[in-house]
């Protein structure tokens, strides 16, 4: 995203042409990321996908739900993420960024290409989970 | 509905000179006399809004008509829907990851939530912790909480197009053959609906129930053929 040669406020003019009226004084860019769902006195996390000014904290005020994530499994044991696709497509559009997370679900569900943290983060659980096997077999050898 | 009659002729095109399909008259013909026309059944109390009862006074004639248009009324209502030609099972394999492998121990489910796309035709991929990105099955797409209860019952919509596709797993017997069978049932024996549904369903599931219902129906038949024998004398 950095290696972008356009100019920030070439962002803004792109973001303005959407319908609404954008107040001109965020200063800065739309970005689509995870929000927390309200659900932050209960232990049990629930994120909404979200386009939202770059600026604004992450749970308050947002300009437009486009999915959701449930990070811990349900019953089948399925991770249950819905992603409005259209209206993805049209944030994108507009200049919208995505945020590493919002990056890597996407990837996984093959509307983006897979994002190379996933690859990096499977290779690094993968090293883990052997590091930590072969240390379980020691120890049951030593005992 | 529009869309799926459209679908069903469709399909049943290329095949119309080959065997009888749905749509034929003769074929709508038979499976509108077994569906049958109880009219108790069709106009069972419903709930409505709450209104005191009407009175009509009327000649015989006049009852004559409106229990006629009723009877249309109820044809109407028991129109069958249309069969659907069978759905193929989905196995669409989008990528194999095995970079992916590992990553995690549940698979994640994603669903397209575009507004206006009919639940059969969404997006529903399924990531395994295989890294395999597939195509959502028909039973993983059901709401998880809906159940499958069949209850054939005559005088219900559905019967005649469940009759049509019942026709196809039984290999032993022709069409002719089945609609035979299961007139003596319904005409001679006014036996309960769901006495005529475990026909149907054992003849698709058990075999050896089978030789048991073909012998009595055997019987059944040769009563009908005797009876009609001599109405005709």
């Amino acid at each position: 995203m950095a290696s972008l040669p356009c100019d920030e406020s070439v962002y803004l003019n792109m973001v303005h042409l959407s319908s609404f009226l954008l107040k001109t004084y965020h200063g800065g860019h739309i970005v689509i990321r995870l929000a927390m769902a309200g659900h932050k006195q209960s232990n049990r996390p629930f994120y909404r996908i979200v386009a939202a000014y770059n600026k604004r904290a992450r749970d308050s005020k947002y300009i437009e739900q486009l999915g959701s994530y449930d990070p811990l499994p349900n019953i089948y044991n399925e991770k249950l993420v819905s992603i409005n696709s259209d209206r993805i497509k049209y944030w994108i559009g507009c200049g919208a960024h995505p945020t590493k997370p919002v990056a890597k679900l996407l990837g996984l569900a093959g509307f983006f290409p897979l994002h190379p943290m996933t690859v990096t983060e499977t290779e690094r659980h993968r090293a883990l989970a052997e590091e930590a096997a072969p240390e379980d077999g020691v120890k049951q050898q030593e005992l | 509905a529009h869309h799926d009659s459209e679908a069903c002729r469709a399909v049943c095109s290329p095949d119309a000179h080959v065997k009888p399909q749905f749509m034929d008259a003769e074929v709508q013909d038979i499976l509108t006399r077994i569906t049958g026309l109880d009219l108790e059944k069709v106009f069972r109390p419903i709930k409505q809004e709450l209104k005191p009862p009407t009175y009509k006074l009327m000649t015989d004639a006049q009852l004559k008509e409106v229990t006629q248009s009723a009877r249309e009324q109820a044809q109407r209502l028991l129109k069958m829907p249309p069969v659907l030609p069978e759905r193929k099972p989905i196995n669409d394999v989008l990528s194999e990851d095995k970079i992916l492998e590992g990553m995690d121990t549940a698979k994640y489910v994603f669903t397209d939530i575009t507004f206006n796309i009919p639940h059969r035709e969404r997006f529903i991929v399924i990531r395994e912790p295989t890294g395999t990105l597939r195509k959502a099955s028909w039973e993983e797409r059901q709401d998880p909480n809906t159940s499958g209860k069949y209850d054939l019952l005559r005088s219900t919509r559905p019967i005649g197009g469940l009759v049509w596709y019942l026709k196809d797993l039984c290999d032993a017997v022709s069409l002719v053959g089945l609609f035979n069978k299961v007139h003596p049932h319904s005409e001679t024996a006014q036996e309960a609906s769901s006495q005529q549904a475990s026909g149907l369903d054992l003849l698709k599931i058990y075999a050896k129930r089978e030789s048991q219902r073909a012998g009595y129906v055997e019987l059944a038949l040769q009563a009908y053929e005797q009876t009609s024998a001599e109405s005709s004398v």
